[in-house]
This record gives C-alpha cells, structure tokens and sequence, in this order.
C-alpha cells in the first residue's frame, strides 16, 4: 500500500515537473530578454536588412551590471562596432575614422524586445509554432502575431538550451521577408543565473531627458496606433548643414516609428526636401508631406498604412518658437 | 557628306563595316534622329527586300527604352558612390544596346528566312558592349535626375531611426553624433 502510495506520488510530481516545462511563448520570450542581458556569448551573425547581406562576429559581455555588445565586420569596410549602454561606438580600421552615436532608445543590435510583454497582449498574439533546429542549436519558434495590419509579423527562433536569439525575421503582411538576423554558431561562454530581471541597464533605457523634452517638440501626434507610445525626442542636426531637425520616436515594443520635422529651406539653395508621399525601402516605409514652412517625415519598420496614419495626425504646436 | 553617310549606313546593313567604322556610325546615330529615322528605312527597305515581309521599327525605339529607364522610381536606399560619369555611361550603354536590338529585331525577322544564307549578319551584333559604353560616355547631354541630397537626407533619418547603418555595410555614412580620429600605429 506504501509502496503504491509512493508510485503515485512520483507519478505526480513528473507529471507536475512536465508541465512546467512547457513554457508559453510568452514565457520563452520573456527568458530571452534576459538571456540576452546576463549571457557572455558570441557567435557569427548574418544580417539581412534593406537588401543588403553583411555578416559580422558577435560578442556580448557583462560585466559589472553592465552589458557590451561588439561586433566587427568581416567583409569591408572592416569595423568594430560597440555598444555601451546607450553609446554606439563605429571604427573604421581603414580610415582610422571613429564615430560615436547617442541611442538611448535601442538595447540590441540583434533583438530588440520589449521588457514588459503583457502591456503588448492587446496588440499582439504571441505563440509557439514549433521546434527547429539554428546552427545546430534547437530552439523554440515563437511568432509575434499582431493583432491588426498596422505593423509587421515576427518569428524569433530561440535558443531551448540558452534562450537567446538564434534567429529573428521580420515579415510583410504577405508573408515575404523583409528583414533577417541568422547566428550561424554561437557559443555561450557563461550565463548569470539567479537574477531578478532588474538590473542596472533599464536606468538606460528609460533616458533622464525623455519627459522633459518631449514637450519641446515643435509639433505634437495627436493620433497614435493602439500601442504606440513616445519613447524618445531629440532636437539636433542630422545632416552637415547643421540644421536642427525634431527627432520623436515612437514604438510599441517590437515595431518603431520616427517623426521628423525640420524647414523645409535651407541656406544651400539646394532643394533637400524629401518628395512628399510614400516611400519604401525594405522593411521601412515613410512618407513626406508639408506641414506649413517644414517637412515632416514619418518613417518606421511598419506597413505604409501605419506611417500614413500616423503622419496625417501630426500637428504644429500652437506654442512652438 | 549626305551620300557618304547613306553609303556607310547600306554598308552596315550589309555587314561590310569594320570593327571602328561601326563605332563611329553608331555613335553617330546616337547623337542624330535623322539619321536613326534614315537607318530605320534602310533596315525595312533591307528586310522588305531580303524577305519580301515587313517589320517596321520605331526610329525612337532605344529613346523610349533610355526615356523609361530615366522613369525608373528612385530608391531611396543607400547607394554606393558612384561617380556621375559612370552613371550616364551606363544610361547611354543601355540606349546603345537597346539601339542593337533593335537591329537585332530587324535581322532577326529574315534570320529564319529561306534565303537568309546569302546574307551576312550585320556587324553591329559583334560590337563589344565595352567600346559602346566607351563611346557612349562621350556623348553625354542629357540631364539626370540629383539624387544626393534626397538621398542623403534619407539615409541621415533611417540611421537616426535604427542602428542598420551599422550592420548593412554603408562605409560613408555620417552622424550627427560627434566624430573623431584615432591615432594608430
């Protein structure tokens, strides 16, 4: 009777200990951002973005509460480019050249997914679609389904040992690949366990001069796409003509847009407006139009629908200088 | 002048030019619609003869394809820097070789023809498309469309936008990050 007694009682706890293992997409998603934060990993990465294939090795460290990712260029213009917290650093090694970029806004040169996935419940669908294999590694395929025809379908491939990204591809309303990140080995060289998810490094993501710039923007979005939210704002120059141009960036976890507005004359006498209407290239869509004496452009990894919508709802400010 | 260019235009269609003085026809044609009207009646008088069928070409065939190449829509996507000579040469190869086929299309209507053998293929086929692009380069009058700063333009808030300017490989492109020099030994 003891002996049945205990056979049922590990009959149970297996059963129990199988079912926890059958993670939810969500689940794995949310293991793989922090993965990607507290893994020392590298490997060799392809990118496939705006018709244009350039592989690159990929190296992440932790250290001290800090993250670094590296990459360096295999084929020319051979560069190394390294990400400190919200720094990203190019060197060119032909040209000795090195550029240094402020992007508070991004976290991953290969994923970037957003920390707090149920606040995307509503937008997007999140699902398992099966097991595969990426450099020989086997992973989950989860898909991030959105909700609507406002932004783009993903598919992450990820890792079942690791739970790191082996592979993210972004897809068009039709199905046709747009934009494509492929590891074709990586190697693990130590994984912190025992972290409670809150580190250090989202004091990056949320910059200290988010609130109180956005409220400098010469212009306001008065409609947004359900998700859609003001993560970003900048007033500087993009271009060596030194004129300041309103950067906001909008986002909704997984896709992002950007609005900008600057004059439309410039000192050159050389037309630098962007023709207005939609534009696509890749995975991007954009579209121009005249909003009194200045340009507005919406751009974003999002179908021309989205940034239609979102440009027809941005307006001037009545206080703007 | 009028009779020596109508003999060299017969000449070509009969295949009797040399390798330069097919050049130098073409790239005179080129630059002169009355002369590509002319070569066009030459070729259908040819063809009418040779096969007693008429195909007739359109003497602006090569500027239709050359107008709709200019109307191509341009790509926003960050483009090598390519100089602008390199540019029209290879607009006006394409205009030179669309001039071939439609020579091409003429010759070939009475390729097939029972009494092709008697005749010869016209030289134009054996013009390498190098010494066109050449010449062509040397003619260069028509204006293209300035796409620098729109594209520049372009690049400057995709690469505000998101960080693929550093995996697709663009060598030239410029922050508005600051920028400096390393020493290196």
């Amino acid at each position: 009777m003891v002996q049945f007694f205990f056979v049922v009682l590990f009959s149970l706890a297996e059963t129990i200990l199988a079912a926890e293992e059958v993670l939810s997409a969500k689940q794995i998603l949310e293991k793989m951002v922090k993965a990607m934060e507290m893994s020392d990993y590298q490997g060799t990465v392809v990118f496939l973005k705006n018709d244009k294939l350039e592989t690159m090795k990929y190296f992440h460290s932790l250290s001290q509460n800090r993250r670094q990712e590296r990459l360096v260029s295999l084929n020319s213009p051979l560069r190394e480019i390294i990400r400190n917290s919200d720094e990203v650093k190019c060197s060119y090694k032909l040209t000795r050249q090195v550029i240094v970029d402020h992007r508070p806004y991004e976290h991953s040169f290969i994923v970037d997914a957003p920390y707090n996935l149920d606040e995307l419940t509503g937008i997007y669908r999140f699902e398992v679609v099966g097991d595969e294999e990426v450099a020989m590694l086997p992973a989950y395929v989860v898909t991030i389904q959105p909700k609507d025809d406002l932004r783009y379908v993903r598919k992450i491939w990820i890792s079942k040992q690791h739970f790191l990204p082996l592979k993210a591809v972004v897809y068009d309303l039709s199905g046709i690949v747009l934009e494509q990140v492929v590891f074709t080995e990586m190697k693990v060289n130590k994984q912190v366990s025992g972290h409670n998810g809150n580190n250090n490094n989202t004091v990056a993501e949320k910059s200290p001069d988010k609130n109180t710039s956005l409220n400098e923007a010469a212009f306001e979005v008065t409609v947004l796409p359900q998700g859609f939210k003001q993560i970003f704002f900048a007033r500087k120059p993009l271009q060596k003509t030194g004129q300041p141009v309103d950067h906001m960036l909008l986002s909704d976890g997984f896709a992002s847009v950007s609005v900008y507005l600057e004059q439309s004359e410039n000192n050159s006498g050389v037309n630098s407006g962007l023709p207005e209407g939609i534009h696509s290239t890749g995975a991007i869509n954009s579209m121009s139009r005249k909003l009194e004496s200045s340009q507005l452009t919406v751009l974003g990894e999002v179908p021309a629908t989205t940034v239609k919508f979102i440009a027809e709802g941005v307006k001037l400010r009545q206080s703007a200088d | 002048m009028c009779d020596e260019i109508n003999e060299t235009i017969s000449r070509f269609i009969d295949n009797d030019l040399n390798h330069d003085e097919t050049l130098d026809l073409l790239k005179k044609i080129q630059n002169d619609e009355k002369l590509k009207a002319k070569m066009s009646r030459y070729q259908a008088i040819s063809q009418a003869l040779k096969t007693e069928e008429f195909l007739q070409i359109r003497s602006d065939f090569s500027n239709s394809i050359f107008q709709q190449i200019q109307q191509e829509p341009s790509y926003l996507l960050p483009q090598p820097n390519r100089p602008e000579t390199q540019t029209k040469q290879f607009y006006w190869a394409a205009a030179a070789s669309a001039l071939i086929a439609a020579v091409l299309v003429g010759y070939s209507a009475w390729i097939n023809h029972p009494f092709k053998n008697n005749y010869q293929a016209i030289a134009a086929s054996s013009v390498p498309q190098s010494s066109l692009a050449a010449i062509s380069g040397q003619n260069l009058s028509t204006k293209q469309p300035t796409r620098g700063p729109l594209t520049s333009q372009f690049n400057a808030y995709l690469q505000a936008h998101n960080n693929s300017v550093y995996t697709n490989g663009e060598a030239n492109f410029h922050p508005y990050a600051k920028m400096a020099a390393y020493g290196q030994e």
